[in-house]
């Protein structure tokens, strides 16, 4: 039993999967995804949305069937022992992997724009040192966290949207002009920036109301990041040419460079500084993901003890990768493991329950 | 708590400490102003710059600058050749102007000269470009006007035109011509009586100068292009074209825009642009004083909408002349007719484009005096 003071309310649910979502990406996604789906990247994003609702009515379908356990402790139910336990380690793998490839884009980004000479391992030091801070701790603080921080989500819209004025709605044009393979392909790649909503595995039985609630807030938090990050595609898409977006890759930060209000130069600082504070809450989300899992896997309650550990573990993968290539590699990994994870996974756990009719044995108390 | 409190502290600094690798004082920096390029003997690059310092006296601080050139391989080059003949490290993180001297955007490709701009995090890509006649050095070999340095001077001068609509607004980054569907202009300066003075814009064509126009022209060009911006005057003839007489001259002011740009193509393939220009005018300017009749003020009306007919389809002219696509038909070309597009060889097909330009003129009011 989780006692009433452990538990957040659908709103927090709501900007914890927010939070969790909208990450490193809100700089990469424009160019990541133009580069396949063209002028039609904007779509793109939409579509991933949509497929994302998807998944997440699925996770929650499988959730709501044992709504007073986390994912790990019906793992072994649903699979047996040993089965569970393959799984089990295939989802601490992505949260590690995937908390990691944060980290290193961070780093990445920091090095390019700000501080060039300044050593990697200072950088990502601090990021999950800062994270690990708060990932120790339980949903409940980490929910109240994320609410504090969700208003400079408004500022970072309200920069991007200055640059407008330089914006040329004839660059969309025509419309469906890579074709719908692309755009598909294109939707694959946007995907990945909206994972973050498997928080809702761990979060579920902790939050406040009935199952319909936990999913119109998962839902709405799904809307939410889907249009910020369509929004930004869009903007990048009507400020910058075709050929401009392939050789910047992070036209978030290039469209704003150039803007100068009254007293303020380089907008882009302004940016990145409210993007590390966006970047390190989906570290929280990620790192307390992978404390959790890392635990559970040796049987602990509690992830206050691990989370050092998993910390230094993705700090010594974030520090491998020294080229383009192997930050590629891992991105690959993440792909691959997301998609097993995320998309195959909670459906066939979802199918076993159904058909072999296992539930969890307590309700939710309402 | 004493330990606790020696922890926080030294904590506290060995954070801040990670602050110095990346490290840069002002101090030790020298900060350019502006900067020219200028084709160089044997394909080198004369690039030209000028550095700003204040120095305080006790009768308040003076601006000083010095300038510097070098033949360089390179824009980086040219950076690390200045380097080494400046005091203090090089930095144009401040620089505010670029100047491009004639000749360099004439018969030289600069886009390879600008790369480092769009590169280098630190750039100032909001800094201003404008072409110069002759050598962008001998500008700023100026140095002072007045109280100002040459950069400072350039800027405000450049920022006062943008204002009245003389010159577009362009900087660095919005020049990146990259496939934009549209030639960018850039201002266009002089040294008239060893003081540099905007003479009107130049027109590109690619990344390649072609023409001029001048200052009449260039605002004309602007309001065509519907680029205008705070105010824009207009001052012409208002009587009969071939007298003279300092009674035949209105001046106005442009207080409203209506442009409507259409493009179509007909079924055998020809392109044709429809260019409409509605201005709502105050009159700022009149000697006559007979506009309190109505007949005569809608006779000025006609005589300025003509004349300004005839002016833009001069200027038409002279783009189709300079293939220099302003007005961004090749961008509605793409984005309406993309089929199209990819049969055509744009550089050929540009001059043969029917343009249907007028412009009509209203006046809203006309001052404290009729």
């Amino acid at each position: 039993m989780i006692a009433a003071k452990d538990k957040i309310t659908p709103g927090q649910l709501m900007i914890l999967v927010i939070q969790s979502q909208i990450g490193v990406s809100v700089l990469f996604l424009p160019s990541t995804v133009e580069s396949i789906a063209r002028n039609d990247a904007w779509i793109s994003v939409i579509l991933a949305g949509g497929v994302t609702l998807l998944l997440i009515t699925i996770m929650w379908a499988l959730s709501r069937r044992f709504p007073a356990m986390t994912l790990f402790e019906y793992l072994p139910l649903l699979l047996g022992k040993f089965l569970g336990k393959i799984v089990h380690v295939i989802y601490a793998m992505l949260f590690i992997l995937a908390c990691s490839l944060i980290a290193v884009q961070f780093a990445d980004v920091v090095r390019d724009w700000v501080f060039s000479s300044t050593p990697s391992w200072i950088i990502l030091g601090l990021l999950l040192v800062t994270s690990l801070y708060m990932a120790q701790e339980n949903i409940r603080l980490i929910a109240r966290f994320f609410v504090l921080t969700f208003g400079v989500i408004f500022v970072l819209i309200l920069i991007a949207a200055y640059a407008f004025r330089d914006a040329d709605i004839l660059y969309i044009l025509p419309i469906n002009q890579a074709g719908i393979p692309n755009i598909f392909k294109g939707m694959l790649k946007a995907m990945t920036s909206l994972f973050g909503f498997e928080i809702l595995l761990f979060s579920y039985p902790y939050v406040q109301g009935g199952g319909k609630g936990i999913l119109k807030a998962t839902l709405f938090a799904n809307l939410f990041s889907t249009l910020l990050y369509t929004f930004l595609v869009f903007t990048c898409l009507i400020v910058f040419s075709p050929e401009e977006l392939k050789i910047i890759p992070q036209p978030v930060l290039y469209m704003v460079k150039a803007l100068t209000f009254t007293v303020f130069e380089r907008a882009d600082l302004y940016i990145l500084t409210i993007w590390t504070v966006v970047v390190i809450s989906t570290v929280i989300a990620y790192l307390f993901m992978a404390a959790k899992s890392v635990s559970a896997l040796f049987g602990k309650k509690r992830h206050k003890g691990t989370a050092p550990f998993v910390s230094i573990v993705i700090f010594i993968i974030a520090l491998i990768p020294h080229n383009q290539d192997t930050t590629n590699i891992l991105q690959n990994l993440v792909a691959i493991f997301a998609s097993v994870s995320l998309a195959a996974l909670p459906l066939i756990l979802l199918c076993i329950s159904v058909f072999l009719n296992i539930k969890g044995k307590e309700q939710a108390e309402v | 708590m004493r330990r606790n409190l020696a922890y926080a502290v030294v904590g506290a600094v060995i954070l801040m400490l990670c602050g110095c690798w990346d490290q840069q004082l002002l101090k030790t920096e020298r900060n350019v102003s502006i900067a020219g390029m200028d084709p160089g003997t044997n394909g080198l690059l004369r690039a030209t710059v000028s550095i700003r310092d204040v120095t305080s006296t006790e009768s308040g601080s003076k601006d000083t600058n010095e300038v510097h050139s070098v033949l360089a391989r390179s824009t980086q080059h040219a950076r690390e050749l200045l380097n080494e003949e400046i005091s203090g490290s090089y930095s144009n993180a401040k620089m505010r102007v670029l100047l491009l001297g004639e000749e360099m955007v004439r018969n030289h490709d600069v886009m390879p000269y600008l790369d480092v701009y769009y590169r280098d995090p630190k750039s100032p890509l909001n800094a201003r470009i404008a072409v110069t006649r002759g050598k962008a050095e001998d500008m700023i070999r100026i140095k002072m006007i007045g109280s100002k340095t040459i950069g400072l001077h350039i800027d405000e001068l450049l920022n006062s035109t943008e204002e009245a609509t003389v010159v577009p607004h362009v900087n660095i980054q919005t020049l990146h011509p990259l496939d934009r569907g549209y030639d960018f202009s850039l201002p266009y300066l002089v040294i008239r009586e060893g003081i540099p003075a905007i003479s009107g814009i130049a027109l590109f064509s690619g990344t390649r100068m072609t023409d001029t126009l001048g200052l009449d022209e260039s605002r004309l060009y602007l309001l065509m292009a519907g680029l205008k911006n705070i105010n824009l005057r207009l001052t012409m003839k208002s009587v009969d074209r071939n007298k003279s007489n300092s009674y035949d001259y209105v001046t106005v002011e442009v207080k409203k825009l209506k442009r409507k740009l259409k493009v179509t193509v007909s079924k055998n393939k020809q392109i044709s642009v429809k260019l409409n220009l509605k201005l709502r005018v105050t009159v700022m300017e009149d000697p006559r004083n007979h506009l309190y009749k109505m007949k005569i003020m809608h006779d000025l009306e006609r005589t300025l909408s003509e004349q300004l007919t005839d002016e833009a389809k001069a200027i038409v002219h002279k783009m189709h002349r300079a293939n220099h696509d302003g007005f961004g038909i090749a961008r509605r070309l793409m984005s309406f007719h993309p089929k199209l597009w990819k049969q055509l060889d744009w550089d050929k097909e540009y001059p043969q484009i029917l343009f249907n330009t007028s412009v009509s003129l209203q006046i809203v009011n006309t001052g404290i005096t009729e």
